[in-house]
């Protein structure tokens, strides 16, 4: 092989390494954007959360996603007393579940195995200072139900 | 029997209290829901007599005084929210209602009645058809409600009703998920373009376009202060909702793939005390 030639392949080779890198930059910043008009809260994991607030502020938005996969697409009602889980589901032996806490908490927020009753992992998410709330959820990826738990004391 | 006489005076009491949004009783002509029924029946006659009702677009307070008047269900929860939330996403939206709690003093029941209605931008959602065409939107949908508090459930039934052609109502045969905390169902919304002879913009029709939940429990003998909340979810394409599980003020749906779908929280619903 001429110099010349192992040249060309080295130039070649370090821009496929580039259109890689870059690609790959691409995918993560578009997983950091998030879908338009929400705001990147944290992650769970590996996965990504997303939020928005309503412009009247009684309803806040998730969107969850963990690659290209989209975890969570649902909305509730933003703060009150006894504000519902936002994500509740799962696909396959994944379960996502998200819920509202209160601003700045760092109360455990007592999430269980629907099955076994035994407390599970479970992370807060700080939201900017303009938010109301925080947010605090799980995912369990081994087909474990997630679920408040009952016998909170 | 001293806590089931204390009980059995406090449901009438709170049946009857001020200061609620039932603050009447039911009158004495009034024809319980449950005479000459089964449970699953009078399960079924509540949700389907509220259906017409709504579709009769009767606002909440005269469906309260209906429900009092001619079924002996006074509601008595303190009302709570009054808002629902409208979820909009993929060109879809919803609005979901929170359980709202009634006593039936004739058969010592208590019922609990949420529901939903879609909004026509749930049209985007279909697959390309032509008109007059009826389609499946996606796999199933689901429907759920949840308590935060363990009842003894008696029954439970889910009614929807949809634009004509479409049946203007169908009961669902079996629950996905049912126990002490509320009971979930799935369905299959379906979607049928038609021509707009009015012009007024109006070309789509739902199977699904409204519908409710309704949940019976008994007396536990311990009064207890209960709320529930309700949730919709929602697919489109090849998505299905393969389950819905309840537990304690939780509601989980499970999809058959990571895309295409969306889930709907109600606000909270009022708060009752059950004994």
């Amino acid at each position: 092989m001429s110099a010349r030639t192992k040249l060309v392949s080295a130039a070649i080779a370090a821009l496929l390494v580039g259109l890689v890198a870059a690609l790959l930059v691409i995918e993560h910043q578009r997983q950091d954007a998030g879908p338009a008009g929400y705001t990147r809260i944290g992650a769970l994991g590996t996965s990504v959360v997303f939020a928005k607030q309503s412009p009247e502020g009684k309803d806040v938005a998730v969107v969850i996603r963990r690659d290209s996969d989209e975890l969570c697409n649902a909305r509730g009602p933003l703060g009150g007393a006894h504000p519902p889980a936002i994500c509740d589901e799962s696909v396959g032996d994944v379960h996502v579940y998200l819920t509202q806490v209160s601003k700045g908490s760092t109360e455990d927020p007592q999430l269980c195995d629907a099955i076994t009753g035994a407390r599970l992992p479970s992370e807060i998410l700080a939201t900017p200072a303009s938010w109301s709330v925080d947010f605090a959820g799980s995912i369990q990826d081994s087909g474990t139900e997630i679920e408040p738990c009952t016998d909170v004391s | 029997m001293a806590a089931t006489l204390a009980c059995s005076a406090s449901a009438l009491i709170v049946s009857t209290a001020p200061g609620t949004s039932a603050a009447t009783a039911a009158p004495s002509k009034c024809s319980s829901a449950s005479t000459g029924r089964t449970e699953q029946q009078t399960n079924n006659y509540v949700s389907n007599y509220v259906a017409g009702l709504r579709q009769k677009g009767r606002p909440q307070d005269q469906i309260d005084s209906d429900l009092a008047q001619n079924l002996c269900l006074v509601r008595i929860d303190n009302g709570g929210a009054t808002t629902s939330v409208v979820a909009s996403s993929a060109g879809s939206a919803v609005t979901v209602t929170p359980p709202r709690i009634y006593w039936d003093n004739q058969a010592a029941r208590y019922y609990a009645i949420s529901g939903w209605k879609l909004s026509n931008a749930i049209k985007n959602d279909m697959p390309a058809t032509g008109l007059n065409v009826t389609k499946n939107i996606g796999g199933h949908d689901g429907f759920a409600t949840s308590f935060n508090a363990s009842l003894l459930l008696t029954g439970y039934a889910l009614t929807y009703y949809g634009d004509p052609p479409f049946a203007s109502s169908a009961n669902v045969a079996n629950a996905s998920a049912a126990n002490s905390y509320g009971a979930g169902y799935s369905f299959q919304d379906k979607g049928r373009n038609v021509y707009d002879m009015a012009g007024t913009g109006d070309n789509f029709r739902t199977n699904v376009r409204s519908g409710q939940e309704v949940i019976s429990f008994k007396k536990s003998g311990t009064c207890k202060s209960v709320y529930g909340f309700a949730s919709y979810g929602h697919t489109w394409s090849s998505t299905a909702v393969n389950g819905v599980g309840v537990g304690p003020y939780s509601i989980s749906f499970q999809w058959s793939t990571t895309s295409n779908k969306w889930t709907a929280a109600s606000q909270p619903g009022g708060t009752a005390t059950v004994c």
